[in-house]
């Protein structure tokens, strides 16, 4: 019961997120048997600054080295 | 498991540092309307001596460093704050930071930093603020037509000119090269426009290092526009900033979102689940907690301590202390339930408080911070995060926002 209530809990939470990222602008789209996107797709399906771009290509698609250009922190 | 140690304690040792605000002076050279120092409900300053003296300063230095020695701490942060910091003498100042360089340098890294109106700023406090590696950070409302609405001085007038040009020293001071740099706070009023004060920063100004911070108020003093306007300013403020998309401009509490939304820590109090150790000494050597909570009432920010009579681990382990440390911890249901709860983390505690309730309920700025926090990981998502890896860091489950939304693999798009 604990572990349902743990899982009900994460959904009610999870739904509540969506509908809030759905009022901020964004729309989750569903696309069939696509893979995790590449390096290409991202940059194609996103707005990164060029920094970023040259970061990732260089590095990897790390988080922290991402964050740190893409977001100046 | 939870130890029998006071969470305080165990997130100084964790984090290997403490931030003391040190009240230098208890009195200031203007009369800010909105000031939660001296226009607030807590009139202790009254009882606390204006400037502090040497005595105090020598206690406070050791004090601090036997915290350091006992706690084993690595990083020592001490604000200069007030009142006005800058009503001390220059040389009672300077004497003051060779003191604590001669007695907490050589145990940890220490930090001192300035939060001044910059009124009072001439060529010599710069050469202090030099010698000393003091980092300085004024307070800034925006242009004039903003600040000189409530940063006035004792006989109403604005303090914008004075304040601009105690800035203007500080930046000729940067261009010289004698200082890296200095940052301005300013504290948000959402009937204002975030750009207009961002762009005046930036354009005007050419500030790089800013913050701005949500007004001291409690559930009992909550007033005028409503939560949701604040959440607006904020998205603005977000909006101007990400759209210069320059590195160099660093807005401490958009930092802290975006840091906090990719699972990072925030760069400030008041956002996240961490509590670092923050304490206030007042000019007489009274030591409390986390100076904002002087809003809640002088019962939340006295804590019968004093830098002579107790030790930094003594006092982590006060009666106040412990009833913050469970609150921080002890969320309202309405917060344990949110799924902003990793990144807001409740709010800050002055934000939660009411004489009816405590501490329990959530930030009275909520309406406002969620869809804050919604924009910016909507922005975050259009450019690329993962859909699952901001799941991840928000629900604690990579899946569950695609389990939510019922797709196998996802893109995100703006709406049209």
């Amino acid at each position: 019961m604990a572990k349902k209530t743990k899982v009900d809990a994460r959904r009610k939470r999870a739904s509540a997120l969506l509908a809030q990222l759905h009022d901020a602008g964004v729309k989750i789209v569903n696309i069939k048997g696509q893979e995790t996107m590449t390096l290409d797709q991202l940059t194609a399906a996103s707005k990164l600054s060029k920094a970023a771009l040259k970061d990732i290509s260089t590095k990897g698609i790390d988080f922290t080295a991402w964050g740190a250009w893409t977001l100046r922190f | 498991m939870r130890s029998g140690f006071p969470r305080l304690a165990i997130n100084a040792r964790v984090h290997r540092r403490v931030e003391a605000i040190l009240k230098v002076a208890e009195r200031c050279n203007i009369n800010c309307s909105y000031c939660y120092f001296f226009n607030g409900t807590d009139d202790s300053y009254k009882r606390h001596t204006p400037v502090i003296k040497f005595d105090t300063v020598t206690a406070v230095a050791t004090f601090l460093r036997e915290g350091v020695e006992s706690l084993g701490l690595e990083y020592v942060q001490i604000d200069f704050h007030g009142g006005e910091p800058l009503l001390m003498q220059k040389s009672q100042f300077a004497a003051m930071c060779d003191h604590f360089g001669a007695v907490l340098e050589p145990v940890a890294d220490l930090n001192l930093c300035l939060q001044t109106n910059a009124m009072l700023i001439d060529d010599q406090w710069i050469e202090i603020f030099m010698r000393h590696r003091v980092k300085v950070s004024t307070s800034l409302d925006g242009p004039a037509e903003y600040h000189d609405q409530e940063r006035v001085d004792f006989k109403g007038r604005g303090t914008h000119c004075e304040t601009i040009a105690g800035i203007n020293r500080l930046r000729e001071a940067v261009c010289r090269g004698d200082l890296d740099g200095f940052g301005v706070l300013c504290v948000i009023n959402p009937a204002r426009s975030a750009s207009r004060i961002y762009r005046y920063f930036v354009d005007e100004l050419g500030l790089d290092s800013m913050d701005f911070l949500l007004p001291q108020m409690t559930h009992d003093t909550f007033a005028g526009l409503p939560a949701t306007a604040y959440g607006d300013f904020l998205c603005q403020l977000f909006d101007a900033w990400a759209a210069d998309d320059d590195p160099r401009i660093q807005v401490r509490i958009l930092n802290s979102v975006l840091s906090l939304l990719l699972g990072g820590r925030s760069k400030v109090t008041g956002l996240g689940a961490e509590m670092p150790l923050a304490i206030t000494i007042a000019s007489d050597g009274s030591v409390g907690p986390d100076d904002t909570l002087r809003t809640c009432g002088t019962a939340m920010i006295e804590s019968g301590a004093n830098v002579s009579s107790t030790t930094l681990a003594e006092f982590v382990n006060n009666p106040l202390m412990r009833v913050l440390d469970s609150a921080k911890e002890n969320l309202s249901a309405g917060c344990r339930e949110c799924c902003w709860q990793r990144v807001c983390g409740g709010g800050q505690l002055v934000h939660r408080h009411s004489a009816r309730d405590g501490f329990n309920a959530p930030s009275v700025f909520c309406d406002g911070l969620k869809p804050f926090f919604a924009h910016v990981a909507a922005y975050l998502l259009v450019r690329g995060l993962p859909l699952g890896r901001l799941s991840e860091v928000l629900l604690g489950d990579a899946q569950a926002l695609e389990s939510a939304a019922q797709t196998r693999c996802v893109s995100i798009q703006n709406l049209p």
